[in-house]
């Protein structure tokens, strides 16, 4: 079972301190916008904590006119690509063009060559949608299912024509779209940003239900508690059907600081199935927060390992090695 | 298939479709072909249900642990037969071989994989069955069980390795993999664990050909030899077995996850073995009348064990002249073992390990259908002349024996006895609270060693077998593997035209469950007012310390 983080998507994705910078440049820097600048300010720069990034988000999402301002126009350049584009990469050399036109990369596609294989199990803690792209470009169809209940429904469904790969979302620090028109359904109701992905040629941000409204982009950016709880009846689920599945647990891309009850749900279910877990990242700023999570509180009790590489580099060479081609 | 057919020839039929050429052959050669012969050596001679059998005052005969082989490899064989001509109409069949890895082609070592594991299920049982287990459990002698108990783990790995490397080597060799990994599924099937749910489900699950068969096998002896059980048993008879198989069959299928799914009558029919097999433990597996008996045995066997383990002398006079094995004496107490080995790692592990090896040599020496009472008389010749225990212990378990003999040679019947040596009537309590329980009364019994055993023995769940998980993680969770989904709502309204859509879960069958423990008292000199006293004293401590009683004592 892989288990994707940001990590997976780097370089195609913009990081939450690729998304700071560009609120560094985009607010104000006067006395009104004074704390989300310097909050920002913190997030691009890797030293915000959790309170602050999410105080950040709170204020950025606030009902003020100029908030709400800026806040369109980031989800434009988010999911469309608009000016002022958000850039990616140490430098923020990278241009984004928009999470609609985003497209999977390698990686991407070697984790679709395995689900559409029967050879492995996916739950990703990202938004993107970029691995049931791959598995839908790769020709097979794919599904993401994003709550308790979709797990539940799908593997307990009696009459399906065929094995259809899933990927199941873990709800973490998650992007949302909402209709901004009050009298349609979806403004109400949370879509997925995948759910949006399906047309590449959509050029702005039209509401799929009513068509009238725009959607307006939110970002749930919970404390540890509501985080927790928010992600615990899924996990749960997935443990209940694929528990005797699973004989690894890859950890691809996660760098475990802001998901402790993540890891310590996965070293729980390592241990009760004794099956290894292995961290995929490549050295860096957090490359050892799983291993001292685990040198902390399963040594002895789950194996380990730490490879150190990023997903482009090692997914090829582990599917390699099994010899899985494209079904 | 037509129900109407007798048993064996149904069987047949299957096993003449099951031959990869297309050839009628009987089952017998079917089974013959899959079971290698090292099984039935060790299978032989282990009856069904330990000791009980002679409790009843009838010899194990047929009623054997591989005669329950063969009837748990029927079924599966039929089982299997049926799904996977569901699974190849519905394409899934490519999609599973995938899921393990195995490439296109690999169909019939998949199967053999999964009757192998039938056939070998029971390969980790050592004599006395069950009891042994519980033996060990209540000195805390179990390693940490990966799905089944601890011991039947550790004999089922060893006995894998030893016995059927060559098996493994040709289906390693047939699948394209290693003998280790063909090894490790197999043993993985059989303990739950494997990660192909219909196979699972058919191999050990709360369903699987195991229980099917034994629920049949063991109402049909019970029904020949005693009415201890009562009349609400399972039908029995060849014809009405394979009416029952046909329909239980009849509405299961394959889903796209590999779940097994039952609908109908199916599901009605799973939900009727899970009953009777909750019947049988309550009335007669773990039965007062049963239990007052086999707690006897079970002091003679814990003694015994804890003394050729943990003493040199004792180990030596127990196990002279049992061997031809030299290296039985050197490394079969604890002390030594861990001499050679040089080290302490799990000592449960090393205890339960040096248990299995004494009992394999015991066992060995004496290959009749009467293993396991000549194994027990054994034991208490040792205990007897044990002369470092004190006199009122050794007149215990003295009695215990003279008790023991008496009923194996029909000079008394089961009833009678139990009548005798139980004191008042059992003590009901909530399963949860069995391990609370148990400390209360651990000290009890050492009290009052001299003069009477303390039973104490919890009801099965509903849903039985298995693998089970445990999270530890948010919330505490045990609960059984989901390979199986069921119909929706409580069991009692499943029927006609109900359609599998969620996991078979504890919860499902609330309804099944009998959530209690049961402690006796059993006085092997016969029940008097001195026992009565004890009775009592077990009650209040109870009480005391905190157990719910689920009904309150009443006198006689």
């Amino acid at each position: 079972m892989f288990v994707l983080g940001a990590g997976v998507s780097y370089g195609i994705v913009p990081l939450l301190k690729d998304i700071g910078a560009w609120f560094v440049q985009q607010l104000p820097n006067d006395d009104q916008h004074k704390k989300a600048h310097s909050l920002a300010q913190n997030l691009a720069t890797g030293k915000a904590s959790r309170g602050e990034v999410a105080e950040l988000f709170s204020l950025l999402q606030s009902e003020k006119k100029e908030s709400r301002e800026i806040w369109r126009r980031f989800s434009e350049a988010f999911l469309l690509g608009s000016d002022p584009k958000i850039t990616m990469g140490e430098q923020g050399q990278t241009p984004f063009d928009g999470l609609l036109k985003a497209n999977p990369s390698e990686g991407h596609g070697r984790l679709a060559t395995l689900a559409a294989n029967h050879a492995a199990w996916i739950l990703s803690l990202n938004f993107d949608g970029l691995t049931v792209k791959a598995l839908i470009e790769g020709g097979a169809a794919g599904v993401a299912l994003h709550s308790a209940e979709d797990v539940r429904r799908y593997f307990s469904t009696l009459d399906a024509p065929k094995r259809v790969p899933a990927v199941i979302k873990v709800r973490g620090d998650v992007f949302y779209a909402r209709c901004d028109n009050s009298l349609c359904p979806a403004a109400a109701a949370e879509q997925a940003l995948d759910r949006l992905m399906r047309d590449p040629a959509q050029s702005d941000l039209r509401c799929p239900s009513c068509h009238e409204g725009q959607l307006l982009l939110q970002f749930l950016f919970p404390g540890f508690r509501s985080k927790e709880e928010a992600a615990y009846p899924i996990l749960w689920e997935a443990r209940g059907f694929l528990g005797p599945r699973v004989s690894a647990i890859i950890i691809v891309g996660l760098s475990g600081r802001w998901d402790r009850y993540l890891l310590e749900f996965l070293f729980d279910w390592a241990r009760e199935r004794e099956v290894p877990v292995l961290d995929v990242k490549p050295n860096g700023e957090d490359a050892k927060v799983i291993e001292s999570f685990w040198q902390t509180y399963f040594k002895g009790r789950v194996n380990f390992h730490f490879i150190n590489a990023t997903a482009e580099e090692w997914l090829p060479e582990f599917c390699r090695k099994f010899d899985w081609k494209n079904p | 298939m037509n129900g109407a057919l007798s048993y064996v020839a149904e069987r047949d039929v299957v096993a003449a479709e099951y031959c990869p050429e297309g050839e009628r052959r009987s089952f017998e050669t079917c089974f013959a072909e899959l079971v290698p012969e090292a099984a039935r050596s060790i299978l032989e001679n282990v009856s069904q249900w330990g000791l009980k059998e002679l409790w009843l005052g009838v010899a194990p005969g047929n009623h054997s642990r591989w005669n329950h082989t063969k009837g748990a490899l029927t079924i599966a064989l039929w089982w299997y037969h049926h799904l996977n001509r569901h699974l190849t109409s519905q394409g899934l069949a490519k999609d599973c071989l995938r899921q393990l890895g195995l490439k296109e082609g690999a169909e019939d070592a998949l199967r053999k994989l999964v009757l192998l594991a039938v056939a070998l299920h029971d390969i980790g049982h050592l004599p006395f069955a069950h009891l042994l287990g519980e033996v060990l459990e209540s000195i805390n002698w179990v390693p940490e069980g990966k799905g089944l108990s601890g011991l039947e783990q550790e004999v089922l790995e060893a006995r894998l390795k030893e016995h059927f490397q060559g098996l493994w080597n040709k289906l390693g060799s047939e699948l394209s993999c290693n003998p280790d990994s063909v090894q490790a599924a197999v043993t993985d099937l059989i303990s739950g664990r494997h990660g192909l749910p219909w196979a699972q489900a058919i191999v050990n699950s709360p369903i699987d050909a195991d229980k099917l068969d034994y629920v049949q096998r063991d109402s049909e002896f019970l029904r020949s030899h005693t009415s201890i059980a009562g009349g609400r048993l399972p039908p029995t008879g060849k014809e009405q077995k394979a009416q029952w198989l046909t329909e239980f069959f009849a509405e299961q299928q394959v889903n796209h996850a590999g779940m097994l799914c039952l609908s109908g009558r199916s599901a009605v029919l799973a939900a009727d073995l899970m009953r009777d097999r909750i019947y049988l433990y309550d009335r007669f597996y773990l039965s007062p009348e049963i239990r007052a008996i086999e707690r006897m045995a079970f002091e003679l066997i814990q003694q015994f064990l804890i003394r050729a383990v943990m003493s040199e002398r004792f180990s030596q006079t127990a196990t002279a002249g049992t061997s031809s094995d030299h290296s039985l004496e050197s490394t079969s107490t604890l002390g030594r073992r861990m001499e050679a080995e040089d080290a302490v790692g799990d000592i449960r592990k090393l205890k339960c390990g040096l248990v299995a090896h004494i009992l394999m040599h015991l066992a060995s020496r004496r290959r009749t259908s009467l293993m396991e009472f000549t194994v027990l008389e054994h034991m208490y010749e040792m205990l007897k002349n044990e002369d470092s225990v004190d006199a009122g212990v050794r007149d215990l378990w003295q009695q215990c024996f003279d008790q023991l003999w008496r009923l194996k040679e029909r000079k008394v019947s089961i009833s009678e006895l139990a009548k005798r040596v139980l004191v008042r009537e059992p003590l009901v309590l909530k399963r949860r609270q069995y391990d609370l329980a148990l400390e209360i009364l651990r000290p009890l019994q050492h009290v009052y060693a001299r003069q009477a055993l303390i039973d104490l023995v919890k009801l099965p769940r509903a849903l039985g077998g298995g693998g089970r998980w445990r999270g530890r993680t948010a919330r505490k969770v045990d609960e059984v593997d989901w390979n199986i989904l069921v119909p929706e709502g409580p069991i009692s309204r499943w029927g006609a035209g109900s359609k599998a859509c969620r996991p078979l879960t504890d919860e499902a069958v609330r309804e099944l469950e009998r959530p209690y423990a049961r402690v006796l008292v059993v006085a092997p000199f016969g029940s008097d007012v001195h026992s009565e006293y004890i009775w009592d004293r077990v009650r209040a401590a109870l009480l005391e310390g905190g157990v719910e009683l689920v009904r309150r004592a009443r006198r006689a």
